[in-house]
């Protein structure tokens, strides 16, 4: 199975990096210079088992606060059959719409799928857009992959809602805690 | 005078005769006669007052805390693979640091939990004291281990669980804490405590069953980065942008990523993929993996490299688990999920660069079911034994499928029939540390031999690059080719393309002992040169195109590989 990713324009592939090729790149982090041949590697990440996809996007209308944006998503898959089932939503405050936000795909039909969908963020802040791959190939296991799409909304620098931890307290020696609390009983 | 008093004397002794009968209570008639009146007894002398009571003891100078400490434990539904809230149990922590402070913070005992989760800590009485449990293991005797959950989002902090601030009182006492999930019902609403504490179990889990295989282990220090905001984005680890969970090093750090992003995809209760990643810290520490990491699936073609390493970690969950359903969860209320039976012996891609074949046959070592062509019951022993045997820590060649059944085969306990049955039944059939003699290409032309040899001064190899299987860590990408160097010298290194697309980047990189020590990765269209000194000794050399290592540029293309 010759893959298609040569068709694909190296701009588009480079806007967004999926999960898996994030760690991917650090592996092979050696320094490329042409009179430099030296080799150092970097410590490579093994990451969990998935569906055999990989994930990127691209912003192709930036929005404001309150503004309506679209994102492009892009999936390469390694199948040759079966269907790819794709779901986005927006996580806390992000409203994500569109015909496409779900969709099921013929993976007997290529390599690369793409699709848009559009978003809307009320407030100044990093947002993102999560999109969960489903694979159920004719002959093996289904699996699933997870992506998050950043998305950043007018200025970035505002605070998003963070969780405050319950307790920080440094111990003794130096160690810095979060304490939460616990369901006590005492007899 | 005298007469008168005595008349005055016999008045008086009457009167006070009758007055004495009459406080008698009776005459007894008229009798004109007195009757003579004894003296009444003396009264009794009043009782001695009772002694004072004794002074209260005092109160002891320390007192006992005791207590269990648990957490939730949200099981999976095994139709699903989701995650079942309505199953959710308080499992111990096992193994986790347990500490009595004082208002002040200031550790005044701490404890180790068992495997029930107890503890016991003593304290000044009539102190006040709250109880710690650190999502830390910790062992520093026998088998040695220190392992933490950390929140990455929050400048490393170490997570614990935290009990009220109390008098320890006069007496022993017992306090009991639970780690809640946080979930009230239809989302996570509260504070997700348990979730660093259900990381660590499997962890402890695996320590343990390596400890009773090797009661002297010593694990090097291990920091897991969990937090409820570490996402499948790729960025800014103290963002949480983790990309998916992982094992890497930070800072030098031996470092397990989790993903905690509820509604896209959390694993803190993914206890397989726990003790998968937590199986190539294993292997990066305590034995040695060549694998190049990045993504991978069960129906991929991949460098065997990173099928042995991803192969084991599939099966070390379900061995240490004893349970070879490995299960992953996700989606919204982390409802959905997948699940792989490592024990199963049929994948669409079998060979030695699949992660299939080699989590069936490792696990098939392990388990005591005898199917298919497994007849080798084990256990964990001779896998852990080859592992971290220094033979295989230190071989020439890279750590694939090959090098580990080499070594496992060096174990008299296993047939080396059974173990041969084992391995070609994944159509893996090449024999020896370096697969002489394989006949399973994959489908892909040139991958075979396994392993090149090239000589000094020799006739140049050909060595190819292709993506076929797609790229970065697929099979095809990278060839593999022997060397031997007889005396230190300096070589001169030549990777000339003779076929295949235009513009292609060739490179290669020596290894000695799974170590990189130089190699020519300049950006030289169709040709790499380097010339470099080497000590004598055995390297392997792994040649690629460096435009395969992403899907933007990748293509096919042969090369002449040739030591001068």
């Amino acid at each position: 199975m010759k893959q298609t990713m040569r068709s694909l324009s190296a701009s588009t592939l480079a806007l967004g990096l999926i999960a898996g090729c994030a760690q991917q790149s650090a592996s092979d982090a050696s320094v490329k210079t042409a009179d430099a041949p030296r080799v150092q590697l970097a410590v490579p990440a093994t990451v969990k088992v998935g569906a055999a996809v990989e994930m990127s996007h691209e912003v192709t209308a930036v929005a404001g606060p309150g503004g309506t944006g679209t994102l492009s998503l892009k999936v390469i898959e390694g199948y040759g059959d079966g269907t790819l089932t794709l779901e986005t939503y927006g996580d806390d405050e992000l409203s994500v719409f569109g015909a496409d936000t779900s969709k099921t795909l013929d993976m007997s039909s290529g390599d690369v799928h793409e699709w848009t969908v559009s978003y809307v963020a009320q407030a100044d802040g990093v947002y993102y857009v999560n999109v969960r791959a489903v694979a159920e190939p004719v002959d093996g296991p289904t699996m699933s992959r997870a992506y998050a799409a950043r998305l950043e909304i007018g200025d970035t620098n505002k605070a998003q809602k963070v969780e405050v931890p319950d307790i920080l307290e440094t111990g003794t020696d130096g160690e810095t805690m979060i304490v939460m609390e616990a369901e006590e009983t005492i007899e | 005078m005298r007469l008168r008093s005595r008349h005055a004397a016999t008045a008086i002794a009457l009167a006070l005769s009758a007055t004495l009968v009459a406080a008698c209570g009776g005459g007894g008639g008229s009798s004109s006669t007195p009757t003579p009146i004894p003296s009444p007894p003396p009264p009794p002398p009043p009782p001695p007052p009772p002694p004072p009571p004794p002074p209260p003891p005092p109160p002891p100078a320390t007192v006992d805390i005791s207590g269990t400490i648990t957490y939730d434990r949200v099981p999976f539904n095994t139709t699903t693979s989701g995650l079942d809230y309505n199953a959710i149990r308080q499992d111990p922590a096992r193994g986790v640091v347990v500490q009595a402070v004082d208002a002040s913070g200031t550790v005044l005992d701490s404890d180790v939990t068992d495997d029930n989760g107890a503890y016991d800590v003593t304290v000044d009485s009539e102190t006040d004291v709250r109880i710690r449990a650190q999502a830390a293991l910790v062992s520093t005797s026998g088998a040695v281990w220190d392992v933490r959950v950390r929140d990455n989002t929050n400048s490393n902090s170490l997570y614990a669980l935290g009990g009220s601030l109390t008098t320890s009182g006069v007496a022993d006492s017992t306090r009991n804490l639970n780690a809640a999930s946080g979930w009230t019902g239809s989302a996570y609403t509260q504070t997700r405590a348990a979730a660093p504490f259900a990381i660590l179990d499997g962890i402890y889990e695996a320590l343990t069953d390596f400890a009773a295989v090797d009661p002297a282990i010593i694990a090097p220090n291990l920091q897991v980065f969990w937090s409820t905001q570490n996402r499948a984005a790729s960025g800014n680890v103290a963002n949480g942008e983790i990309g998916t969970s992982s094992y890497t090093q930070i800072g030098g750090v031996p470092t397990v990523l989790v993903l905690g992003d509820a509604n896209n995809d959390t694993d803190e209760y993914d206890i397989h993929v726990i003790v998968h990643e937590f199986g190539h810290y294993f292997e990066d520490q305590l034995s040695r993996s060549d694998s190049t990491g990045g993504s991978h699936s069960l129906n991929n073609r991949l460098d065997p490299r990173i099928a042995l390493g991803e192969g084991f970690g599939n099966a070390l969950s379900g061995i240490i688990l004893d349970d070879s359903f490995y299960r992953d969860s996700g989606g919204a209320s982390q409802a959905s999920g997948f699940a792989i039976d490592v024990e199963s012996n049929t994948y669409s891609s079998t060979g030695w660069y699949a992660s299939g074949s080699v989590q069936s046959i490792l696990y098939d070592i392990y388990d005591a079911t005898d199917d298919g062509a497994d007849t080798i019951s084990a256990g964990l022993a001779p896998i852990y034994n080859a592992l971290t045997d220094p033979a295989y820590r230190g071989n020439v060649n890279f750590t694939t499928i090959f090098q580990l059944i080499d070594q496992i085969g060096q174990d008299t306990a296993i047939p080396a029939a059974d173990l041969n049955a084992l391995v070609t039944a994944q159509n893996i059939n090449g024999t020896g540390p370096t697969g002489v003699g394989e006949t399973n290409d994959g489908s892909i032309a040139n991958v075979l031999p396994v392993y090149k040899i090239a000589t000094i001064g020799g006739p140049a190899v050909q060595v190819c690059s292709t993506d076929n299987a797609g790229t970065f860590n697929k099979l095809g990408v990278r060839d593999f080719v022997s060397l031997n160097v007889p005396t230190a010298q300096s070589l001169t290194f030549t990777m000339t393309k003779t076929s295949g697309d235009a513009a292609r980047d060739p490179d290669f990189r020596i290894f000695s002992a799974g170590s990189v020590v130089d190699g020519g990765i300049s950006g030289a269209v169709d040709t790499e040169t380097a010339t470099i000194s080497l000590a004598a000794g055995d390297y392997t050399i792994e040649t690629l195109d460096d435009r395969n290592l992403s899907a933007a540029n990748s293509g096919d293309a042969c090369y002449d590989f040739s030591v001068q």
